[in-house]
């Protein structure tokens, strides 16, 4: 391109206004020059908005184009103020996520009917007519026969095109076996939000947050909402936010801490109850928002259930009359203490925790819990300084409430066999600290919702579900339970399931790779009919009848999930930059041909319509829709009908969100002041959700139900021996605990295990390792890169030992989403240890969560 | 003048390394020759201990030793411009490797054979697009030294469009690994602009150079916290 | 500089008195081991010692380890260090991965005592800068 006049006056222009630069002039021509002369042939650049989908934190991007070959990938910097202020090497590395030679480009059938990770299914390609029909086929016969035998399951899936679609589409075919992974992610986390204040999520208010208690949440290298926690903490940290991490391996969130408490696994809850007690004999307790907004006034009976009157009200002792009343504004509720209302003993919530917890002391929890008791009494003081109980602050002209301390977690309190109970913990300090909704503590999500989540389960018997959902098994697993659906297949009667599974779709998922004591769930994928619809050929389509290839999150359309932030929130998608191999079809036209086919079409665009909510721009029966179509109407919807113009090319729509929305719509409006509903800081509903399950037991004779683990896992608060897991009290022979944790170079689905520049980021990427302490490898006589067997009562797996000193001597680490199986796969992608493999699994009966966490093994050197 | 000048913080970088991994994608990484690595230890020992994150690529020496040694056996593959940047011509290298061990930092990379395909199985879109495509920074040749350029072929494009202002400031204008990161660990510059920020952020922050002994005068500057210096 | 001097001075007294050092203790002295590197360097850079014309780093042909290890008869170890390295070997760079070209560890900091400003070598290394 020659360096012509009209750029020699704009440059000159330019050096003109910025006199400062003193660049000379002959500089900018030598550039010029020595660019126009490099023969660069000449390549069409243009730069296309979309959001990254490698995990759940759906990331701004600003995609680079050259010549219709995607060149690189940067972050959006106008997502920056609304979420995501960079991006991870995963979201810049998407590139090869999508142009990789071991994709999938059409569909398979199997030709050896003998399925097994250590099985060649003889793939051999076929039409996607045959694979519609043949599919098809199938579908129908199951739906005449009984629709229920179909089940669909997803993970990534979800984040693809979204759940709405084949939950539309299990509803128009008629089976409620729709089975997402939340229990394989941190289920027990919201259960016991629901079960406390009625729906769940929650952000701590980083911005004004002054204490930030962070229980093995770990998102510098994963988490759902890292990519905004990240840079957010960050910047507080400098501002002055001090930030403890309580877990057992320093993470690079750990490392960056002021703090780091090295807890043993498992006994986290042991910790939380014992600051609540340090916390409670101080009197540096909120009151009023104890008295205001929860159940902690409630009056519990002998048997545990709460004080109501004939209408159902709960019951306070009311210390003007000295009697039992219904709350409200001439009732001075007592907080502490115990009553006698006609005749029978009764004592306040709050005072049955306070005397539940009056062993955990701070020796007691450094015993248990491997916290040294100055750290116990040092965090209890900390907590008491810095979350300025009655404190109030002025914002936009609203008085709120002032308390920045905030207690976060992730999985490191709800990936166990007590999930529940453990986050519990943590809301019910939180309660005692007044910081829910205040500024700087933590802000919770659609505070009650689903009022529905206060009531008790039915507890449900025979299940209706094939992954036993809501049933006597898992009364108030609300989010499905992933990992059950192969524990039921393998044995439908013993789990009273009135039907027996046949055929499975599994879309976006390598749910049986990720699960705990994995080797089971492969098992069960050889006793059903196995549609896998994925991208490479992972060890869950290794296992199908048929595969179906997908398109890559920068090969498709999609109304795009987003996260939100305490003070932001917005409407995002994804387009298409390419096809790189010319696949013909996404789970969202797969979805739409079977429904064709099935007769069912008119049915699945309605459910479409109500899944997505679509009042104003529905979908039309009678007409085809492209996935760009069908993001078009939901785009309108949501946006109220703001352009699709402006999608394409912003690839989202941000709002920032008032203090009244942020700080005055939770709590305080639903739970606080007389005549309101209560937050639960005793849930109640476990009692009588015990009780069905008891009933249950006895009417169906139900041998399998061992009610002590229930009774145990279903108390309405929280207690200490909710820090000692199955494992730690069978597995005594096993002296180590282990522990798994994500890195940031991997996911599970198995795609990034192929990633070439995933894979090149250091020597250490390659592979996973077996984290041990210094003193323990010394002990062991073990050094990094021997070779070391783990032995967990599940099985052995062997790999790399790596000495550090940044875990406990007791603790073993291995990360997950290593060691892939897949024959299909290149060697340079099968390296390290599937951890998966050996972990126990107890279950939370709660919640359906799968514990990851809590296995006990013990190390051989080879 | 201009100086370029980056700051790499060492307190805020949590170790993501997403910096390596755009530096690989923007410049058609070489397989066994990065230019940008992260380095990563622990420092103390249980339970006070903690992981230190900091990544080097090159430094762009005022001083460059590998720049006086290419001159000094007269081969004069390596060149400083105007901007401070560093770079090394491909078909004046002659791949003897002496820039190597004179390099304080270690950055330069003697490459075996490039360009590369990533997959030895099928190559990609992105590993076709032709030689005579990609910037001459881009066009590498077989067994001679490769590394960080402060992706020059970015900042080029400011100076054409007579913005060389905006460098470090518009995404097309900023060295990739600066771009990406998370968590702001990262700032590019000119150091001589007026209101510089790279210029505030080394004073504020006490951000130095490494290895001062060497007398480099290095254009990269770090907040160091813990390990050795 | 003051070397250059304390150089030519020795050489002067060398030639002048050395009839008389059959009996003088030859042990290297650190100023004697200094003198004779740079005196082997001198004649390395006026032809004198012949070094090849190979400018590579290959151990055998190469010009480099001709000059250090073959004539300055530097030992391996005060480079390149086995599987361990010091605790001052450089800030950060003890633990960067080493690319597939670096053979062995190499202790950086040992080149400066000749190839600094003021040093017997070629000037690589630019003044140390104040603290």
């Amino acid at each position: 391109m020659p360096y012509n006049r009209r750029e020699f006056i704009k440059t000159s222009v330019a050096l003109i206004a910025a006199a400062k630069m003193a660049t000379p002039l002959k500089s900018i021509a030598a550039v010029a020059a020595k660019a126009k002369h490099s023969g660069i042939l000449e390549s069409t650049i243009r730069y296309v908005k979309s959001t990254c989908a490698h995990c759940v934190n759906f990331c701004g991007i600003n995609v680079k184009m050259e010549n219709d070959v995607i060149r690189a990938i940067y972050p959006d910097p106008e997502r920056a103020p609304f979420y995501n202020v960079g991006i991870c090497p995963k979201g810049v590395s998407g590139v090869f996520n999508t142009y990789n030679p071991y994709r999938i480009k059409k569909p398979l059938k199997r030709s050896n009917p003998k399925k097994g990770l250590d099985q060649d299914p003889g793939w051999v390609e076929i039409s996607w007519e045959e694979a519609f029909e043949t599919i098809t086929g199938k579908l129908k016969a199951i739906r005449q026969d009984d629709p229920r035998k179909l089940i669909w399951q997803h993970g990534h899936g979800k984040y693809l095109i979204g759940d709405k679609f084949p939950k539309a589409f299990a509803k128009a075919f008629g089976t409620p076996n729709l089975v997402h992974r939340t229990t394989t992610c941190e289920a027990a986390r919201h259960v016991a939000d629901e079960l406390t204040w009625g729906y769940h999520g929650f952000l701590p208010d980083i911005e004004h947050c002054n204490l930030l208690l962070n229980f093995g949440g770990n998102y510098f290298e994963a988490e759902q909402f890292a990519r905004w926690l990240d840079h957010a903490t960050t910047d507080a940290k400098e501002r002055g936010m001090k930030i403890v991490v309580i877990e057992p391996r320093l993470s690079s969130t750990a490392s960056k801490a002021d703090e780091w408490i090295p807890i043993r696994p498992g006994k986290d809850v042991v910790l939380i109850l014992g600051l609540a007690r340090l916390l409670i004999k101080q009197n540096t307790i909120d009151e009023e928002f104890l008295l205001s907004t929860t159940n902690a006034t409630a009056l519990v009976a002998g048997d545990e259930t709460l004080l109501k009157d004939d209408n159902g009200q709960l019951l306070v002792w009311d210390e003007l009359t000295q009697s039992a009343k219904p709350f409200s504004d001439n009732v001075k509720p007592a907080l502490r203490g115990s009553y006698l209302v006609d005749g029978k003993a009764y004592v306040t919530a709050f005072q049955h925790f306070s005397n539940s917890i009056e062993e955990i002391t701070p020796a007691y929890v450094a015993e248990e819990a491997g916290v040294p008791e100055k750290k116990v009494f040092w965090l209890a003081e900390e907590l008491a300084k810095q979350v300025k109980i009655g404190a109030t602050v002025v914002m936009d002209g609203h008085k709120l409430r002032y308390r920045p301390v905030a207690i976060h977690t992730f999985r490191g309190l709800s990936a166990k066999e007590f999930g529940v109970q453990n986050w519990r913990a943590g809301l019910v300090l939180q309660m005692l600290l007044g910081s829910i909704d205040a500024v700087g503590g933590i802000n919770l999500h659609s505070v009650y919702k689903k009022p529905q989540y206060f009531d008790a389960s039915k507890a449900e018997y025979p299940p209706s579900r094939v992954d036993l959902q809501e049933s006597v098994f898992f009364p108030h697993a609300t989010h499905n339970v992933a990992q059950q659906v192969a524990q039921t297949v393998m044995d439908p009667k013993h789990y009273g399931l009135e039907y027996i599974p046949e055929m499975q779709i599994f879309y976006a998922t390598n749910r049986p790779f990720s699960t705990s004591d994995s080797q089971k769930q492969f098992a069960s994928l050889k006793k059903t009919y196995n549609v896998v619809i994925e991208l490479v050929m992972t060890e869950t389509a290794q296992m199908a009848d048929i595969v179906l290839p997908d398109l890559t999150y920068l090969e498709s359309w999609h109304l795009s999930p987003s996260r939100y932030t305490p003070r932001t929130k917005h409407t995002a998608i994804r387009q298409p930059l390419t096809n790189a191999y010319q696949i013909e079809h996404d789970a969202y036209s797969i979805l739409w041909q079977l429904s064709k086919r099935l007769g069912i079409l008119d049915d699945y665009v309605k459910n479409v319509n109500k899944q997505w909510k679509l009042k104003k721009h529905p979908l039309q029966t009678g007409q085809d829709y492209s996935a760009e179509q069908a993001v078009e109407q939901i785009w309108l919807e949501q946006t109220k009908g703001k352009d699709f113009a402006y999608a394409k090319e912003h690839g989202f729509i941000g709002k920032h969100l008032s203090v009244e929305k942020t700080y005055l719509s939770g709590v305080d409006k639903k739970f606080k002041g007389a005549g309101k509903p209560k937050m639960n800081f005793y849930a109640e509903q476990l009692v009588h959700t015990l009780a069905n399950v008891k009933q249950q037991k006895k009417q169906h004779s139900l041998k399998m139900i061992d009610l002590d683990r229930y009774q145990l896992a279903l108390s309405p608060l929280p207690k200490k021996e909710h820090g000692f897991p199955t494992p730690h009290r069978e597995a005594k022979a096993f002296p180590f605990y282990l522990i798994t944790y994500k890195r940031m170079y991997r996911n599970q689905s198995g795609n990034t295990a192929l990633n070439p520049i995933l894979n090149a980021l250091g020597p250490d990427v390659q592979e996973n390792f077996v984290l041990i302490n210094q003193k323990s490898a010394d002990q062991l006589s073990i050094k990094t890169g021997e070779q070391v067997v783990v032995e967990t009562r599940v099985g052995k797996v062997q790999g790399k030992a790596k000495v550090i000193e940044g875990i406990r001597p007791d603790t073993l680490a291995i990360s997950y989403h290593y060691g892939q199986q897949s024959l299909a796969f290149p060697d340079s992608a099968k390296q390290g240890i599937w951890i998966n493999s050996v972990l126990e699994n107890y279950s939370d009966v709660v919640s359906g969560m799968e514990s990851f966490n809590d296995s006990k093994c013990r190390l051989i050197k080879v | 003048m201009a100086k370029l000048v980056r700051v790499i913080d060492m307190e805020r970088c949590m170790g993501c390394r997403a910096c390596i991994a755009a530096c690989h994608m923007e410049n058609h990484y070489t397989p066994g020759s990065p230019w940008n690595e992260m380095v990563e230890y622990e420092n103390g020992t249980y339970p006070d201990v903690r992981t230190i994150f900091g990544t080097m690529a090159c430094m762009h020496c005022e001083d460059a030793p590998c720049q006086k040694i290419c001159d000094e056996i007269n081969v004069h593959a390596i060149s400083k411009n105007e901007y401070g940047v560093v770079m090394v011509d491909y078909d004046k290298c002659t791949g003897c490797g002496y820039c190597a061990p004179v390099c304080p930092y270690g950055v330069p990379q003697l490459n075996k054979q490039a360009p590369q395909s990533l997959y030895p199985e099928q190559e990609t879109p992105y590993e076709a697009i032709p030689l005579a495509q990609r910037h001459p920074l881009h066009q590498k040749k077989n067994n001679v030294m490769e590394k960080c350029t402060f992706c020059w072929h970015k900042l080029e494009k400011a100076i054409i469009a007579g913005e060389p202002e905006l460098i470090g400031k518009k995404p097309e204008y900023t060295p990739s690994c600066d771009l990406v990161c998370p968590v702001n660990a990262r700032l590019f510059g000119d150091i001589d602009q007026q209101d510089s920020e790279v210029k505030q952020y080394i004073g504020k922050k006490k951000a130095a150079q490494l290895k001062k002994e060497s007398g480099t005068n290095p254009q990269v500057y770090y907040v160091v916290r813990g390990g050795d210096f | 500089m003051k070397w250059l001097g304390f150089i030519l001075l020795s050489c002067v007294l060398n030639s002048a008195f050395a009839e008389q050092q059959k009996t003088v203790d030859v042990r290297p002295t650190k100023e004697i081991k200094t003198m004779n590197l740079a005196r082997i360097a001198e004649q390395i850079r006026n032809g004198e010692i012949d070094v090849g014309k190979d400018y590579s780093t290959n151990f055998k042909t190469g010009r480099f380890h001709i000059i250090h290890a073959d004539k300055l008869l530097i030992d391996c170890n005060n480079c390149h260090y086995g599987k361990k390295y010091k605790a001052d070997y450089q800030l950060m760079g003890k633990h960067k991965p080493m690319p597939d070209k670096m053979p062995g560890r190499l202790q950086r900091s040992v080149c400066l005592g000749c190839h600094a400003e003021g040093g017997i070598a070629t000037h690589l290394y630019g003044r140390s800068a104040e603290w």
